[in-house]
């Protein structure tokens, strides 16, 4: 039995030593793999695409010359906002899921479990089947509408006097998506098959037609909301081990439960908002970053969603070059890919310590 | 790990066996009231006659016989099927969130349907069952294969997420598929929401043994599932060979779920509802929620299925549709009373 | 000063190539746009609905979306069988699914006018008008006759639409006369997937393609139960089969290699066993199975249509369905 190494941690401290943080080595490392990974991986989703555009000739335009109206168009206005959309999107699902797992201290908690994807697909698909005539402008909106209402429904139906249990809250979530999706299988059945299959894509968690406008949408939310999370990520630490202990060691958890849940489903609802129901990343991402580096829970949410926004962004780009002109769903992808890499880290990872 | 406890229940329990007749009375009743009633409205005396004396060349008797009755057993095997597996998956994993597709079960079965449509067309659509059946089962071995691969061995958790990872992956080929090839979508849209309409009772005559004893076992299992719901260590203490349980449990829950995948297709909702339900009036002791969760799940099902039929004539709805649209807000309304 | 007129005149001529070709408002379901008065470089958003009248009318296509089969190969829905075109032989460049359509591919193609419909997620649509303009053309609401019509005049292609028109319309007067009184006979139209878990059934107005325009135009009329539907189409419960009863019962299946006669045959017997026993119109083999969607809304789609319809029931006799007493 070999005896067990202590990970070997980075200790900042301010000047006169009244703050200290100590951070594991191997998951800053990551941390910054994972960024460089990101910016390389921006660069390359900028330079490939259908239309065939010379390296050189995205460095220009970037740098603000024009080449050709047209290379202006394909690289500013399709894969840029692109590019940004599919990052953040990543990077806000990923966390969503983290803080959900947190919150209800189930491991496979994800932002489907408050219903968020199922309300906005479900806004969207009603919308697109029975109203096709609206302009697709009213689309994030709707879907962001929907997302809301169902996190609320679910919210209130479990909240009693006597305050909300996990367990509840989970039961209420399961049933009431079940039956909002029972609704959208049923619009997309016996609705007009043409109409039926438009919703199917988005449904698939598609970046397809983001704009600068999504992309500001969701750098501006994930700029209020990021913030917020890390605050409470001390609370979290704590809330790991069970509410007794955490009220013990004095974290507020009533209040933080609370604020978990609203940051997760406002992260979730944006971005679904945005490219329509992206599965999978809020459940895996949070697992998977666990298991490449142990940290703290500050360290493990950006870890988290630095992997998330990965996986999105390098899907997307596989999406929509590998097979080109045929186009595949980022959703999709990010299933295709992030599964078997999943399948590996839970293969290669330490003996599972309590999640 | 995942210790959920029961919701603190508030109201009066069912005590040992006192629910049975009543439930079997139920079942008994909807079952009837299946064939008696339809888009068609028969009088009751067709009915009897077609029961009795049956005359092939009336359209009426065969309503009764061929469409009507089929389905009414299918919904009655696959109701209790899917709750007993469901009931038995969260004992298994302790997790409240746990169903039979989360061995990957139901997405294994529709991604072989799907597959198999798109490579063969409409030859392979005769096969459709023998093919869920086995893509239900070869996705539950993948699953089982990686869980055992994890660290730690076939624990709860690894099995969930391996199950999990599974599903997502084959939710998303199979989505891919329906992307590049219009037609199995529009072939397949319907058989993949779950339903019994068109469904072969020729098939039952094969699958049904199997499923027969597999609900058999798992009752007979059950109060073995309830030392396990406590933990491996307290299961151990108490001598139960946790390893060999489970797999047996496992081995249950893959033939009831291939099965009724193969006769009414991933059928979702029930087996992850139905056990809750169950639990909020009898408590958690499996001793008495799987046997419960069977009679309660087939008499579900089987009223379900006559709102599918009923609802909107001539229209008929896929019963996995319905199955969660009405089941849902009454699960709500349940939890919201009986617990606290 | 008639000098200074005369001059400035004639630079303004000289000037106008240089200010670019000429355009024009079209308004359509989304929005008015200028658009170019002969467009040369069109794409389209839907093959069938889209890509292949416009073909037909001789409209310059250069790209269009279409379908994937299973060897991975894509084509027009429709385009060999109404008008022998597929992407094989035509100059129409291949630009994705109708649900996933490569917007840098429709960019690489360099169009002056993009087509599309209510299919076409109008997120997507809006990245498109950065390209060209993008129309959507509403061809659910407008029919076969008036999309067509739509998308001669977007086109400039009108002569020739409006001769072949006239030479449907007098086809079908033509089988009117012959037939007597088509209001007398009933004709019902089905539609069976390979499953055999769902039967479709469509009104006369409803979205089956050339052949329900031609079923309307012919003047049939529809058995009751399916004019007291409220929606164009609807699933249909088995037991009810009978309601369905006709003079004629079309049974269309979409066109797919995997779909022969056989097999919907099978569908339907799955779907509700001993069905044609039930069916007087099976029972007098006026049961007619057809591959039917796929004679879509084009000119060719309509003659083919008529011609089938002609020999199915105006060629022949038929034992005429006694509604219920």
């Amino acid at each position: 039995m070999t005896a067990m190494v202590p990970p070997r941690h980075l200790v900042l401290r301010s000047p006169a030593q009244r703050v200290a943080l100590r951070l594991p080595l191997r998951a800053l490392v990551i941390l910054a793999l994972l960024t460089a990974a990101l910016i390389v991986l921006t660069v390359l989703s900028l330079a490939t695409g259908s239309y065939g555009v010379a390296p050189g000739e995205v460095w220009e335009t970037l740098r603000g010359m024009t080449v050709s109206r047209a290379i202006d168009n394909v690289v500013w206005e399709f894969r840029f906002p692109r590019t940004l959309a599919a990052a953040l999107v990543g990077a806000m699902m990923a966390l969503s899921g983290a803080v959900l797992q947190n919150a209800t201290r189930n491991s496979l908690a994800d932002p489907s479990l408050v219903g968020v994807s199922q309300g906005a697909a479900l806004a969207v698909v009603t919308m697109t089947v029975l109203f096709p005539a609206f302009s697709g402008g009213l689309r994030p909106w709707i879907a962001f509408a929907g997302s809301i209402l169902v996190a609320l429904a679910v919210r209130s139906l479990s909240h009693t006097s006597q305050g909300g249990s996990a367990i509840r809250f989970i039961l209420m979530g399961i049933g009431l998506s079940a039956f909002i999706s029972s609704i959208t299988s049923a619009l997309l059945t016996y609705g007009e098959i043409d109409r039926a299959m438009t919703a199917l894509s988005w449904l698939a968690g598609s970046i397809n037609a983001t704009s600068w406008t999504d992309v500001r949408t969701l750098a501006g939310w994930t700029a209020v909301l990021l913030p917020s999370l890390l605050l409470t990520s001390r609370a979290m630490s704590a809330m790991q081990f069970g509410d007794a202990t955490a009220l013990g060691l004095g974290a507020p958890v009533a209040l933080t439960r609370n604020l978990q849940l609203a940051i997760a489903v406002g992260f979730a609802a944006i971005a679904t908002s945005v490219v329509g129901p992206l599965g999978f990343v809020g459940l895996i991402a949070p697992h998977a970053a666990r298991r490449l580096a142990p940290a703290g829970m500050g360290l493990h949410l950006l870890l988290t969603g630095a992997l998330g926004a990965l996986l999105v962004l390098f899907a997307d780009l596989v999406g929509r070059a590998a097979f080109a002109p045929v186009q595949i769903p980022a959703g999709l992808i990010t299933a295709l890919v992030g599964v078997p890499v999943f399948v590996v880290l839970l293969i290669r990872s330490r003996p599972a310590n309590a999640s | 790990m995942n210790q959920m406890s029961a919701p603190a229940i508030v109201s009066h329990k069912l005590r040992a066996w006192s629910g049975v007749p009543a439930l079997l009375l139920a079942l008994l009743a909807v079952f009837l009231l299946h064939i008696a009633v339809g888009a068609k409205p028969l009088p009751i005396q067709t009915v009897i006659e077609a029961l009795t004396g049956f005359d092939s060349t009336n359209f009426d008797h065969v309503i009764i016989r061929n469409l009507r009755l089929p389905r009414a057993v299918i919904a009655i095997v696959v109701g209790a099927s899917l709750s007993l597996a469901g009931a038995l998956m969260q004992g298994v994993t302790r997790n409240p969130l746990a169903d039979p597709s989360l061995l990957g079960l139901t997405s294994g079965a529709a991604f072989a349907v799907v597959v198999s449509t798109a490579l063969f067309g409409a030859a392979g659509l005769a096969l459709i069952p023998w093919i869920a059946m086995a893509g239900a089962l070869g996705a539950a071995a993948i699953v089982y294969l990686i869980a055992r691969l994890v660290p730690g061995g076939a624990t709860p958790l690894s099995l969930t997420l391996a199950g999990a990872a599974i599903s997502a992956f084959l939710g998303a080929v199979i989505s891919v598929i329906h992307l590049l090839n219009q037609d199995t979508f529009e072939n397949l849209r319907v058989w993949l929401t779950g339903g019994l309409a068109g469904r072969d009772i020729a098939l039952l005559a094969y699958v049904g043994p199997w499923m027969a004893l597999a609900l058999l076992a798992g009752i007979v299992l059950a109060a073995r599932v309830t030392l396990l719901a406590m933990g491996d260590e307290v299961a151990q203490g108490l001598g139960i060979r946790t390893g060999l349980l489970k797999a047996q449990l496992l081995a249950v829950v893959v033939v009831l779920s291939a099965g009724s995948v193969a006769l009414a297709g991933p059928l979702g909702f029930i087996g992850l509802v139905i056990p809750h339900v169950v639990r909020l009036y009898v408590g958690s002791d499996y001793r008495w929620i799987v046997p419960y969760a069977a009679l309660a799940g087939a008499a579900y099902l089987v009223s379900v299925d006559i709102v599918a039929r009923i609802a909107i004539p001539p229209r008929e709805i896929s019963t996995g549709i319905i199955t969660a649209m009405i089941g849902a807000p009454l699960f709500v309304h349940l939890v919201r009373r009986r617990t606290r | 000063m008639r000098r200074v007129f005369i001059l400035v005149a004639a630079l303004t001529a000289m000037a106008l190539p240089a200010l670019g070709r000429e355009t024009r408002p079209y308004t359509a379901a989304n929005g008015t746009f200028e658009i170019p008065v002969t467009p040369q470089r069109i794409v389209a958003l839907n093959d069938q609905i889209v890509a292949l009248p416009l073909h037909e009318l001789g409209a310059p296509v250069v790209g269009s979306v279409g379908r994937t089969d299973a060897d991975g190969n894509h084509f027009l829905r429709g385009g060999m069988d109404t008008l022998g075109i597929d992407y094989a032989n035509t100059g129409i460049e291949y630009v994705g699914g109708f649900n996933g359509l490569d917007v840098e591919a429709i960019a690489a193609l360099q169009p002056d006018l993009i087509i599309g419909g209510p299919y076409t997620d109008p997120g997507v649509a809006e990245q498109l008008q950065k390209i060209a303009p993008t129309l959507l053309i509403n061809n659910n609401e407008l029919g076969i006759m008036e999309t067509m019509r739509a998308f001669a005049d977007i086109t400039g292609k009108t002569g020739n639409f409006e001769a072949r028109l006239q030479r449907y319309r007098d086809n079908v007067a033509r089988l009117r006369d012959y037939l007597g009184d088509p209001e007398d006979i009933s004709v019902g139209l089905t539609f069976m997937f390979p499953e055999g878990a769902e039967m479709w059934v469509y009104k006369h107005s409803g979205n089956l393609g050339a052949i329900a325009q031609v079923v309307t135009d012919l003047g049939f009329r529809e058995p009751a139960a399916i004019t007291a539907l409220s929606t164009n189409e609807t699933n249909y419960s088995a037991e009810l089969i009978q309601d369905l009863d006709a003079d004629f019962i079309f049974g269309f299946y979409r066109q797919q290699p995997d779909a022969t006669p056989a097999n919907i045959r099978a569908a339907y017997e799955k779907f509700a066993p001993g069905w044609c026993q039930a069916l007087t119109a099976c029972r007098n083999g006026q049961f007619i199975l057809l591959p039917g969607p796929t004679f879509g809304p084009t000119m060719a789609g309509l003659d083919l249509a008529l011609e089938l319809i002609e020999s199915n029931i105006a060629a022949r006799p038929f034992t005429p369905f006694a509604e219920a007493e």
